[in-house]
């Protein structure tokens, strides 16, 4: 299968048409995007092959194959940092954006008119100063409902696709909150979610929340978890010295979390992995990121990995779908 | 859905100083003992606006901000030229703020001073007592039934009618908070520029570079 990997970087959005190995950007003359336009978030989706949605610091926009250029898409967000987009798996012309301040805007007609959602999160925090969404995720058995983790600020969770909110935040030890992963299978649902203080699980859809030490984690800190795209119970985590810090580590669990284990993740590893991208079209091809702006790609469902030649100085967010 | 970002510098009685960016959607000008709702969109940090040659009317404020770890106290001025309403004043607003739960005791000593000419060698304009303009908790219950706090995204001038003044001619003007009992002040000084000024004595046309790349006729 040919795929495309993309890139947000601090320079813009980076193409991979070669499965990692080299990596380009559009030209700025003709791209549509300044080069060094600061991208903070990529998405894709299945019902849309050969489009990209990209969010920056100058505004969102949408790649298309065809056009070969990124199109700017008029919103209100231009003045702030859009850190992750998410199109319902249902309709792709409905896009979730999540913002720093944190913020919700959402647009059910693929971008022409957009909402402020009345996310009633914190405006100031003492250790970030600004609050932001590091996280979007509809959920998988019910499309209506959205799920956020804001860093600092917790999980919230909305039950009619964005109209009104809920912080679900009990039980967790840090409000600092990053990622989640939702385990539905024959026992019911199991959320994950990682924070700065390491992982929390949820067994009532929520409500209350359970810090869980993970005895693999060298540190505390847990900043990306992702789950396999083939349900098969795979999850990854990336653990870390700390935000930013000096390394970092990804782990595996085989059984929803339950245990884990290190991966063999060619080192030095430069600092957090910060992003990590699946495709259910191949569950096997995974890629990785780190802060930092190395590229790890795995062809065997997360087993072994391979970091890529190119490095990108920083890497915010990191997918791929097929060309 | 408009809004301003505002982007404060905010400095704790220890010199600490945080950076929250606050989303102002809902902004009121207190004035001649009146309240009025005005378009987020003519809000501004800016150091430096545009006028036409019209008369224009400056009045200093105290600027209150809703702000999840205390109001934010700043400083500003409204600018309106004349004939026109407070609708489409332009509003501004300093970067530099304080937190009013760090002045709420001592607000009484706070004074309100305005400066014009040039920055090195500013002339005194007029200066007032801040506890003789409406008392920020005042406004602040009037607005959200408490008095520490404001609703999420309002941002309220409290305009000096006192220091209001009418110039006709460009103007560099500042408008300062001088706390004695913290020994700080909180200045914004703001170079009004006209609109027939121009930094270009013949102002040239744009021009096109080509680049690296070779030849190209044209752009595309």
């Amino acid at each position: 299968m040919k795929y495309t990997a993309y890139a947000a970087t601090m320079r813009s959005v980076w193409f991979s048409h070669d499965e990692g190995e080299s990596w380009n950007r559009l030209l700025t003359p003709t791209g549509g995007m300044y080069n060094e336009a600061r991208c903070w978030s990529i998405t894709t989706h299945p019902k849309r092959p050969g489009e990209l949605l990209a969010g920056t610091d100058q505004g969102l926009y949408r790649w298309t194959k065809d056009s070969n250029r990124f199109n700017y898409i008029p919103s209100p967000m231009d003045s702030l940092q859009i850190l992750h987009i998410e199109q319902a798996p249902d309709d792709p012309n409905f896009i979730v954006c999540g913002t720093r301040p944190g913020e919700i805007f959402i647009s059910e007609d693929n971008g022409l008119s957009w909402t402020r959602s009345n996310l009633d999160s914190s405006t100031e925090c003492w250790f970030i100063n600004t609050p932001r969404v590091t996280s979007v995720h509809f959920d998988p058995l019910d499309y209506n409902t959205i799920w956020l983790t804001i860093e600092i600020d917790g999980i919230f969770r909305s039950q009619d696709r964005g109209k009104t909110w809920q912080v679900l935040n009990d039980g967790l030890m840090d409000s600092d909150t990053h990622d989640l992963v939702f385990v539905d299978d024959d026992n019911g649902r199991t959320i994950l979610c990682s924070t700065e203080a390491g992982l929390h699980k949820s067994f009532d859809n929520g409500q209350t929340w359970t810090h869980t030490p993970i005895p693999e984690a060298p540190w505390p800190y847990l900043r990306g978890i992702k789950e396999r795209a083939d349900d098969s119970g795979v999850i990854f985590a990336s653990v870390a010295d700390r935000p930013s810090g000096e390394t970092g580590i990804l782990l595996i669990s085989h059984d929803h979390g339950e245990n884990w284990k290190k991966l063999p993740i060619p080192e030095p590893v430069n600092t957090t992995i910060w992003s990590m991208g699946t495709n259910t079209a191949d569950p096997n091809i995974i890629f990785a990121a780190t802060l930092f702006g190395q590229i790890f790609r795995s062809q065997d469902g997360g087993e072994s990995w391979k970091k890529m030649k190119r490095e990108m100085g920083e890497i915010h967010m990191i997918a791929w779908s097929p060309s | 859905m408009s809004f301003f970002l505002y982007k404060p510098h905010i400095t704790g009685p220890s010199n600490n100083i945080t950076t929250p960016d606050i989303i102002i959607d809902r902004v009121v000008i207190h004035t001649d003992n009146t309240t009025q709702l005005v378009p987020s969109n003519q809000l501004s940090s800016q150091v430096e606006i545009q006028l036409t040659n019209d008369p224009f009317e400056a009045t200093p404020c105290y600027v209150l901000v809703a702000a999840g770890g205390g109001v934010l106290f700043s400083t500003g001025a409204i600018i309106t030229t004349s004939g026109n309403s407070l609708g489409s004043a332009q509003m501004l607003v300093s970067r530099s703020a304080w937190r009013f739960i760090n002045l709420s005791k001592h607000i009484s000593t706070l004074e309100l001073t305005t400066y014009t000419g040039p920055a090195a060698n500013p002339e005194v304009c007029g200066n007032q007592a801040i506890n003789e303009l409406q008392e920020p908790s005042d406004i602040m219950e009037q607005i959200s039934g408490n008095r520490e706090a404001l609703p999420r995204g309002t941002m309220v001038f409290c305009c000096a009618d006192q220091l209001r003044y009418t110039n006709t001619s460009p103007e560099s003007l500042a408008v300062c908070i001088e706390d004695g009992t913290l020994q700080r002040n909180l200045t914004h000084r703001i170079q009004i520029l006209s609109t027939e000024e121009d930094r270009w004595s013949n102002r040239p046309l744009p021009r096109y570079s080509v680049g690296p790349v070779g030849d190209v006729e044209h752009y595309i």
